[in-house]
């Protein structure tokens, strides 16, 4: 709702309002461990990625943070030990999995304390998540320069109260590539009933690498994502998306769920999938 | 109740000079004078005209209405009569029975307004009992230099010391360092719940349509309640009762007319104001598409029709109703405020004046996409309505004593907002928050008493009330602010009661003819407040009230002041001190979802908050060169236990340096020229000291709570009026023409700042500055006939 209202009335104060580059002077503040990892219901690799913060200036790749016992360990008592891919990267094995209903801890020991500490921890449960009937594709010429192309879908939504993450892939190719990008939602609008064709998923057809062409494959991926992981989603979009004094609140550092100040976030959830190729 | 009933009699009681009235010698009888004071051309009310009795060397003021009443000693008397850019007028009475004396004042002609003459000035901003307020009349706003031309009262408002503007262009306005939804907004006594058009660009009030504009800063007199910064109150004309006449004017951005005359001569007269905005003809020249086809304008339309069925009775109706829309090829938003009132001035006597009011008061908008029928397509609607019924009563007993009594009492109706999918096949279910209802009464005494030629006490109390009606549902929250259950009321369940003693306080000390010392104390309560954390706001934030979970606003503010007049009252000085405390804050918690939440009220965090600051002010109101020069000093805090750990930090208004220069010049008999110059510190912001990097997106790690500062802000406006020659001025046709410049020397003032991604190098961030306006030049011609 706020995006359209953003749809509404952005455009008009863009059009009369100019932005200049500015230079301002920031102060440091302390240094924290940065943690990123997900895991899903599906069965291959997932990676806990583990870095340090810098300053806001700093215009480089994070430091990462190397040579740290990671481990994953489920609430039946079973335990991943992961092992560091590239400097900063923690790879599971390519056999691993979550599973809806159990609850997932995350560990880190690290070699050096980062702001007094060494270990650090978080949990997520999994949610279980409907099959998707089926996804379509609908033009919509009227918007941006070349118009979109809307994915739609069909899927229905349990009582329950849900939050879910939308990702759209072309050819295999991952579109929704960072956090920024990716749509999440909560079930307010279509709690309990079927989402007879809403929109989850936007290709802009004046960028190239979201042109349809025929006999392309679009896949959709819905995820049920804990309240807390949506709430981190928005909120991180918030805050790095362009603030206004008109819509935006004061900035605030956002809420993650690791252990010790650290910042960033541990997720497992379940993912469905639904396929379609484009025939125009 | 019977509390209030004690206290407003022991304070009836206690006053000594009432107490006197019953030794009055019976040999000194004593009698009435009373009557309008009104405009000679035109039959409107003249407000706060004075009238001045030279035997006793003391005076009084016409009321809202016009209205005076002296009672006085049998005798001979020259009384004064005086207005600000008036003739004013002097009549001798002899006191021998009541007598009803109606007043027209002629005013100062234009013609002769081009050589500096000295109209009569009075020294009521050395003498008035009242502190921290200031009125404008429309003559004087029409002069100060406009953005696009559109001349605009609260724009006009903002270059008062101790009011300041709370974002590039906007129509919110922040006093003595409150929130904007500390201000109550009156339009003939009705509530503006939301002030402005375009997003605050224009505010809601049509120039043509008003008469005055009084701001009480802090010294909120005892009738009016229910906001702690201020009270902006607003009157619309009356219309001509002599003549026909239309007044319009033709500007870049808008259009204006207003039409106004007798229907019965000297007994009934109306007045119709219109305008409608055109911007939207301009958006074809955007690049983008979608700007192109966007409908973008406001209108509004003011109207009032008044009937004196005699020197008793009177009888006023007022409306506004305005409209902003804007639309493009996905989606339509339109939204504006309706007001209505009905007054019924009655004299009881000569000596107790009263006014029975009914006021209606809506603000809604509605959002929606453009085609209604798609299985996406949706409407969000949400509204606030007030019904109120107010009586207010003026005692005059006697030239040392004026009494003000009154109750008023206003039905609220919310419905903050309600989502539904408009298509036979709609995707979306209905989501509502609940309507909830409340009623907020008030009850007040005042008395003005002179003690002795010196001093003026001034002196009230207002009985505040404020209860949910239901049907309702209050949610209950855990220490966590999550929602545990909740209780269902039934319809006409009084669920909830707040209420509250308000003491007012004032005193003026007049050390000698041309100066005098005040002070002022004031208890306020605030039950209704704006769920808004963004500094300007945007149309769709939602008014909410005091519930269970919500307790009322509180404030007491203390402030003092020196009043000095120079060269027979023509420049006007002052310096005001204050300091304010208030309760029960209302902040957000971090990311606070205001808009479509049902359990918006566990969002709230509550804290405490104080202001104090000095306002300097020389005024010229008059004259071939006239305007003001002020300086304010002022901070403003607020401490929130979950907001930034628990420390004090700097309110978002909190903007320490302010001055005003606003100057008007009559170059010629032809030309006048207008400037008015502003400077603020940057407001408090929030930037980032430290990053992280997520998932590819750099994380910004903020610094304390408003720890930076914006640039400071200034900039410089100009006009130009040319006006018709000098002969033609015998006609019955006027015109100027008025050239205008805001942001004369395009200072980039900073409206965002933005931290932001370089699109090449993704690890590299740099800070962006948005600014709304470079130099905008404008031109409007006006007329009257």
């Amino acid at each position: 709702m706020k995006k359209l209202l953003l749809i509404i009335i952005l455009p008009i104060f863009i059009a009369t309002s100019c932005t200049e580059r500015i230079d301002i002077e920031l102060e440091e503040t302390f240094t924290r461990l940065v943690v990123f990892g997900t895991l899903t219901t599906d069965t291959t690799r997932h990676y806990i990625e583990l870095s340090k913060t810098t300053s806001y200036y700093y215009n480089q790749a994070p430091p990462p943070v190397t040579n740290a016992v990671v481990e994953i360990s489920d609430d039946l008592g079973n335990r991943v030990l992961l092992t560091e891919e590239k400097p900063g990267f923690y790879a599971t094995p390519t056999s691993f999995f979550v599973i809806p209903g159990r609850i997932y801890t995350l560990q880190i020991e690290l070699e050096e304390e980062i702001n007094g500490h060494r270990y650090y921890e978080a949990s997520s449960a999994v949610n279980a998540i409907n099959p998707i009937d089926s996804i379509g594709l609908i033009y919509q010429p009227l918007w941006g320069e070349s118009g979109f192309y809307e994915v739609t879908c069909y899927y229905q939504d349990p009582l329950t109260q849900d939050f879910y993450m939308f990702d759209i892939y072309k050819n295999g190719e991952l579109l929704t590539d960072t956090i920024t990008n990716r749509i999440v939602v909560s079930d307010d609008f279509f709690n309990g009933s079927y989402t007879n064709g809403i929109g989850v998923g936007y290709l802009d057809q004046s960028k190239e690498r979201e042109l349809l062409f025929p006999g392309d494959t679009i896949t959709f991926r819905g995820s049920n994502v804990t309240e807390e992981y949506y709430t981190f989603i928005w909120t991180l979009q918030q805050e790095t998306g362009f603030q206004t004094p008109l819509f935006s609140g004061p900035p605030a550092n956002i809420k993650g769920n690791i252990s010790n100040g650290a910042v960033g976030f541990f997720a497992a959830y379940s993912v469905a999938y639904a396929s379609a190729v484009f025939l125009p | 109740m019977r509390i209030l009933t004690l206290i407003v009699f022991s304070l009836l009681t206690g006053l000594p000079t009432l107490r006197a009235e019953g030794e009055v010698d019976p040999a000194l009888r004593r009698f009435t004078i009373s009557g309008y004071i009104k405009d000679a051309t035109t039959g409107e009310n003249l407000f706060g005209a004075s009238i001045y009795i030279t035997e006793l060397n003391s005076g009084s003021v016409s009321n809202e209405y016009g209205f005076y009443s002296i009672s006085l000693n049998e005798g001979k008397y020259f009384l004064r009569f005086t207005y600000l850019g008036y003739e004013a007028q002097v009549h001798q009475v002899t006191l021998n029975k009541d007598i009803s004396l109606n007043i027209r004042l002629n005013p100062v002609s234009t013609i002769l307004r081009e050589v500096e003459i000295t109209t009569e000035r009075t020294d009521e901003n050395v003498r008035a009992p009242e502190m921290s307020v200031v009125k404008m009349d429309v003559k004087a706003i029409n002069r100060i230099p406009a953005l696009m031309g559109e001349v605009d009262i609260i724009k006009a408002i903002q270059l008062l010391p101790g009011v300041q503007m709370v974002s590039e262009g906007s129509s919110g306005f922040s006093v003595r360092g409150g929130s904007p939804d500390q201000n109550l907004v009156l339009l003939d006594e009705a509530t503006v719940y939301n002030a402005s058009h375009f997003l605050g660009f224009f505010s809601v009030f049509n120039n043509d349509a008003i008469k005055d504009v009084k701001l009480y800063k802090g010294d909120l007199p005892a009738q009016y309640g229910g906001r702690l910064a201020s009270v902006l109150d607003v009157r619309m004309r009356e219309g001509n009762q002599k003549r026909f006449a239309a007044t319009g004017g033709i500007g870049l951005i808008s259009s204006r007319l207003t039409l106004e005359g007798p229907i019965i001569k000297d007994q009934t007269a109306f007045i119709v104001s219109g305008r409608r905005t055109y911007a939207d003809l301009f958006l074809p020249l955007s690049k983008d598409e979608n700007v192109q086809e966007s409908k973008l304008y406001f209108y509004d339309f003011n109207a009032k029709v008044n009937h004196t069925f005699n020197d008793r009775n009177r009888i006023y109706l007022s409306g506004y109703f305005g409209r902003d829309i804007f639309k493009n090829p996905f989606a339509y938003m339109k939204l504006g405020n309706s007001t209505g009132t009905a007054r019924w001035n009655h004299l009881f006597s000569q000596r107790l004046f009263s006014n029975f009011t009914f006021v209606y008061s809506k603000y809604d908008y509605n959002l929606g996409t453009a085609n209604e029928n798609d299985p996406s397509s949706f409407l969000w609607t949400s509204a606030l309505q007030d019904y109120q019924l107010k009586g207010e009563f003026t005692w005059y007993i006697n030239p040392d004593n004026t009494l003000r009594f009154g109750l008023s009492s206003t039905y609220h109706i919310f419905d903050p907002g309600k989502a539904k999918g408009t298509g036979e096949e709609s995707l979306f279910t209905e989501y509502a928050l609940d309507r909830t209802y409340a009623l907020e009464s008030g009850i007040y005494v005042s008395n003005d008493q002179n003690l002795g030629s010196r001093v003026t006490l001034k002196y009230g109390l207002r009985f505040s009330l404020f209860q949910n009606v239901g049907p309702g549902t209050v949610y209950h929250y855990d220490e966590d602010y999550k929602m545990k259950d909740s209780t269902v009321y039934s319809s006409g369940d009084f669920y909830n009661t707040y209420s509250g003693l308000e003491p007012r306080l004032g005193i003026t000390f007049l050390l000698n003819e041309a100066s005098s010392l005040k002070a002022s104390y004031s208890h306020t309560y605030q039950y209704l407040q704006l769920a808004q954390n963004s500094t300007a706001g945007t149309p769709l934030d939602i008014w909410f009230s005091a519930s269970p979970n919500v307790m009322p606003q509180a404030a007491d503010q203390v402030a003092a002041g020196y009043f000095r007049n120079f060269r027979k009252n023509t420049i006007e000085t002052s310096v005001e001190i204050y300091y304010k405390s208030m309760r029960n804050t209302i902040d957000f918690k971090d990311h606070a979802q205001l808009l479509l939440n049902k359990q918006l009220e566990g969002e709230i965090r509550i804290g405490k908050s104080w202001a104090y600051g000095i306002e300097f002010m020389v005024r010229k109101p008059d004259g071939r060169l006239n305007g003001w020069v002020s300086y304010t000093y002022s901070r403003t805090f607020r401490e929130v236990r979950e907001i930034n750990n628990g420390n004090a930090y700097p309110a978002p208004y909190d903007s320490p340096n302010d001055v005003s220069i606003v100057l008007n010049f009559d170059a010629t008999k032809r030309i006048s020229v207008s400037a008015n110059w502003v400077y603020s510190t940057g407001k408090p912001v929030t930037f980032p000291t430290g990053r992280a990097v997520i998932d590819g997106a750099i994380v910004p790690i903020y610094s304390d709570r408003n720890a930076y500062r914006m640039r400071d802000y200034h900039r410089l406006d100009l006009s130009v009026t040319l006006h018709q020659k000098q002969q033609e001025k015998q006609q019955k046709f006027n015109w100027d023409l008025v050239f205008s410049a805001y942001n004369a020397y395009n200072r980039h003032n900073a409206w965002a700042i933005n931290f932001v991604q370089d699109q090449d190098n993704p690890y590299t961030t740099y800070a962006e500055m948005t600014y709304l306006f470079g130099i905008i030049p404008a031109i409007t011609f006006n007329f009257r006939f």
